[in-house]
């Protein structure tokens, strides 16, 4: 057993008690940690979860229904991936919801295996988004311990450039080109110029013209 | 000042007497007082919700007693020195560590006494802050968070509701409580918008107001302030005053305590009071944490919302646009019409091009009757009237077989060019199909010496359809030479066309108005049943997993079956509501002619016989004893019936598919059956055949046979259904005559 810190969870929003309850404790017999809300305003209020997550939403809601708060929450740019449940699904809405980036549209009642699998998909789908996230998060770090200067030379040194080119369009010393390049490599903990361009383009570092 | 809140004895005041020491978690306890008796249903609701709310806390174990002083019985200052003194000893030993005032009366009480009567114990008021008197106020100890309940409110509601209100009748009883609550009414309302006058109904018995309320003007509307008492010395909770008055009133009436809901009211602004005491149990247990009473008491106000009853609005025909914005509308069931108005809207319109079809036609057959006696009357003359106009004539003499006509003639009636051919010509230029009943017409009109008259399409050369009306006589008159059938022939392509299209646009719309009804109906039940369904279903899966751990979670399993077993109840009561809005409405019998309804309703679905290649035989008599019966209700019955046999033949070869209708009446009964040629009703179907929701069609709803059932047996009559001995099944149904007299 994994402990809780680690174990997914499965949000569910759905306005019907008895659907609610019974999907929890489907749920959580499938070894996931469930939280439920009755409503789309209930669940924004939530903070999102540090482990990986996703969303069982129902479409038809009082107040925000389930196309607009999925709207929203692709409108935040980050959002648990969303598994619909809906009682009334028609193609269009399905076909909505997918392009808009949902993982499932299911309609109720929805055979256990089925429900899972699309919630397996969801969470799978939210861990290698974090995985993707965290990796980023990391290099952000190291390209902060870079200085400005360093920051300037590795857009040089990204662009393909030897050291004495460089020094010529940056006016410095070409041994102090070297200095800064291994400074560069070490901060990003880059083996390799090819592997620091990947973490540059990462981070959102464009090569010098 | 707003004594009228203490009905709603939970008002939220912490009154702070002496310090308080918080002692260690332990068990608290905690002591409600009410104003009135125990069943009041305000105290039920409250006494309900401060129980749960309290039964949430995790801390410590919470003693929960109460004590109802009912003031509206035992009112008066003499009586309040015995409730004290009563009190006194009886919590001498077990001292509450907080006490919730249920009211106005009880704040009163319990300040009147402070000195002497649990001393040092902080009091949770129940009653809004400015309803205290002006020294309660000042009270630095007092604090409280906000009830916002507008005075006047509910009337301002009503006026909305009834822009034509002329009057205001006031209901209030007989007992000092009620004149409480009349005392405050009065403060609240000054005054009326001009043109409206008050009707006091108040201090009265019981079967006086009755009949005072059964009398009043028009444009009346109620306010039910509580009635606790009449003027006889009968006791009453407000609630089951209400229900002595309610039915009797032909005005509608407006009051401002939700447990009056339900019971006849329309209305008012309220204060859920279940809201009211799970906020005063908040407040509490805050206290009993050892929170400062006033910290405690702040927080979110309570606001009063305008809150209607549905049904009291269907039946006051308020429309719910007139309602105020935010206004909470129970009890709401929709009805058909609401749910489905553009399906029903769409059939009406298919009914009324129907009808104008109808007149249409006839109009058409009456002038072309009109034409035909016209004609007859130039026949003397040798000749037609419409020659100069565009009809073709042309004549056959039958020996030697010989068809003549001019040039213009045979273009004008779609004859072949040569000249020199006989009839065989004719018919070779005849639609294959249509040949056969020419033949036959020509045939019997020489035979007979009846004037022929026919329709029939000619192929025209550039492979073309033509439609051609031909209307003709025999001559056989001795100084003829020999027999010579003289014919008029008109073409009609036109007019045929734009018959056959309107035809068909009346079918299309009949059918999708049917489909969108079914469609849309079949849609919204379907959502709502998945909902339990769904529920269900994800239960007995969950069920499942847990019984198959080891250890399994039986007590847990335990409230999955609860939970089934009330989602399960929860459907049926759906099923049940469905029936309901089927087979409700006003049964109106008229006497109706079976046989008649039997074929409006084959006419009805003849586009569906048509694109589905079934033939109907019919043996309907025409002079059927007559039963009684809703229309509506059995042509439902009847159509049901022709749909499920066609469906039930879909997969039947084309030459099988015949859909028979036989009307017959036999010994005090009409019998109406409609045999199909299909499958037969499976034997696993059977037993089933007319429970809800049972169909073994791909689509269906599985409704119709068992609402049809109900339909036929709530007017006497009985709907069986068997297999026939060659094939498919038998849906028979059987009406009673009226008993002859």
């Amino acid at each position: 057993m994994t402990d809780d810190s680690e174990r997914p969870l499965v949000f569910i929003v759905d306005d019907d008690d008895g659907v609610r309850t019974a999907l929890a404790r489907l749920l959580r017999a499938s070894g996931l940690q469930v939280e439920t809300f009755e409503s789309s305003e209930a669940f924004l209020a939530r903070e999102l979860p540090s482990v990986p997550s996703c969303l069982v939403l129902d479409v038809a809601l009082p107040g925000l229904d389930g196309l607009s708060l999925q709207r929203q929450l692709v409108g935040r740019g980050h959002a648990p991936p969303i598994v619909f449940l809906s009682g009334r699904g028609d193609i269009p809405m399905s076909v909505r919801t997918m392009k808009d980036g949902a993982v499932d549209f299911l309609s109720k009642p929805t055979a256990d295996d089925v429900l899972l699998e699309a919630v397996r998909t969801a969470i799978a789908r939210d861990r290698a988004a974090r995985a993707v996230t965290a990796a980023r998060a990391e290099v952000d770090l190291r390209a902060a311990t870079l200085t400005s200067r360093e920051r300037e030379v590795m857009r040089h040194v990204i662009a393909g450039k030897r050291n004495k080119k460089i020094a010529v369009d940056l006016g410095i010393a070409e041994k102090t080109i070297k200095v800064h390049r291994g400074r560069i490599m070490a901060k990003m903990r880059a083996g390799s110029v090819a592997e620091l361009v990947r973490l540059a383009e990462a981070v959102g570092v464009a090569p010098a013209p | 000042m707003r004594v009228v809140a203490s009905l709603l004895t939970l008002g939220i005041t912490a009154v702070v007497l002496g310090a308080q020491t918080v002692p260690p978690p332990g068990s608290k306890r905690v002591l409600v007082i009410y104003a009135d008796q125990r069943l009041l249903p305000t105290n039920v609701v409250a006494d309900s919700a401060i129980q749960a709310t309290f039964a949430a806390e995790s801390s410590f174990h919470i003693e929960l007693l109460s004590e109802f002083l009912d003031v509206a019985r035992f009112p008066g200052l003499a009586q309040s020195a015995l409730d004290r003194d009563y009190l006194r000893q009886k919590y001498r030993a077990r001292r509450p560590d907080l006490i919730i005032a249920g009211g106005g009366p009880v704040v009163r009480f319990l300040l009147r006494n402070r000195a002497t009567l649990f001393s040092d114990v902080p009091i949770l008021s129940a009653i809004a802050l400015d309803t205290l008197d002006p020294a309660v106020r000042a009270d630095t100890q007092i604090a409280g968070p906000k009830i916002i309940w507008p005075a006047g409110a509910t009337m301002r509601l009503a006026f909305r509701l009834h822009p034509e209100t002329r009057h205001v009748a006031v209901v209030s009883g007989a007992t000092e409580r009620d004149h409480g609550f009349l005392r405050s009414f009065r403060a609240d309302t000054q005054s009326l918008p001009p043109g409206i006058t008050f009707l006091w109904l108040t201090g009265l018995r019981m079967s006086d107001l009755r009949r005072e309320i059964a009398q009043l003007p028009d444009h009346t509307i109620v306010m039910y302030l509580p009635v606790f008492g009449d003027a006889s010395g009968t006791s009453y909770t407000p609630r089951q005053a209400l229900d002595e008055f309610a039915a009797a009133s032909p005005a509608p009436i407006y009051a401002e305590y939700d447990p009056m809901l339900g019971h006849g009211i329309v209305g008012g602004e309220m204060v859920e009071a279940a809201a009211l005491g799970r906020t005063a149990a908040l407040i509490a247990r805050r206290i009993l944490h050892g929170e400062a009473p006033a910290a405690a008491a702040r927080g979110e106000p309570l606001r009063s919302v305008p809150t209607v009853d549905w049904r009291e609005l269907r039946r006051w025909g308020i429309a719910e646009s007139r309602l105020p914005p935010g206004t909470v509308v129970r009890f709401r069931s929709p009805s058909l019409w609401a749910e489905h108005r553009a399906a029903i809207i769409a059939t009406i319109v298919a009914l009324l091009l129907e009808g104008s079809l109808i007149v249409a036609l006839l109009l058409e057959r009456r002038s072309r009757n009109r034409a035909r006696a016209d004609l007859q009357k130039s026949e003397d003359r040798g000749w037609f009237a419409g020659h100069a106009a565009r009809v073709g004539v042309w004549t056959w003499d039958v020996t030697p077989d010989r068809l003549s006509a001019t040039p213009e003639s045979r273009e004008a009636a779609g004859l072949p060019v040569d000249e020199s051919l006989g009839i065989a010509a004719l018919y070779e230029s005849i639609e294959p199909s249509d040949r056969a009943h020419v033949r036959l017409a020509i045939g019997s009109a020489l035979e007979t010496g009846r004037t022929l008259d026919i329709e029939y399409r000619v192929r025209t050369q550039d492979g073309g359809v033509r439609w051609i009306t031909a209307w003709g006589q025999v001559d056989d008159s001795p100084d003829a030479p020999g027999v010579r059938l003289t014919v008029a022939a008109l073409d009609v392509t036109a007019r045929k066309k734009a018959e056959l299209q309107v035809e068909q646009d009346r079918q299309e719309i009949a059918r999708l108005g049917r489909a969108a009804a079914a469609g849309h109906l079949s849609a919204s039940i379907t959502h709502e049943l998945n909902q339990p369904l769904a529920a269900i279903l994800a239960n007995a899966q969950a069920g499942q997993r847990l019984l198959a751990q080891q250890p399994p979670d039986i007590s847990e399993v335990r409230e999955i079956l609860a939970d089934i077993a009330g989602q399960d109840e929860r459907a049926a009561g759906m099923i049940r509501r469905l029936r309901a809005h089927f087979e409700r409405g006003d049964t109106r019998a008229e006497p109706i002619d079976l046989s008649e309804i039997a074929r409006r309703m084959v006419a009805i679905t003849r586009s569906e016989f048509v694109t589905r290649q079934v033939s109907v035989s019919l043996e309907l008599p025409e002079a059927l004893p007559l039963v009684s019966a809703d229309r509506v209700q059995i042509e439902q019955v009847m159509l049901n019936l022709i749909l499920n046999a066609l469906d039930a033949m879909a997969d039947a070869a084309p030459a099988d598919r015949v859909l028979s209708i036989r009307v017959a009446a036999v010994e005090g009964i009409v019998r109406v059956s409609v045999a199909d040629h299909g499958a037969g009703i499976h034997p696993e179907m059977r037993s089933r055949l007319f429970t809800p929701f049972a169909t073994d069609k791909p689509g269906g709803m599985g409704m119709g046979l068992s609402i049809s059932r109900s339909l036929v047996e709530a007017h006497g009559g009985r709907l069986t259904a068997e297999n026939n001995a060659d094939r498919g099944a038998t849906f028979t149904f059987e009406l009673p005559l009226p008993a002859a007299t």
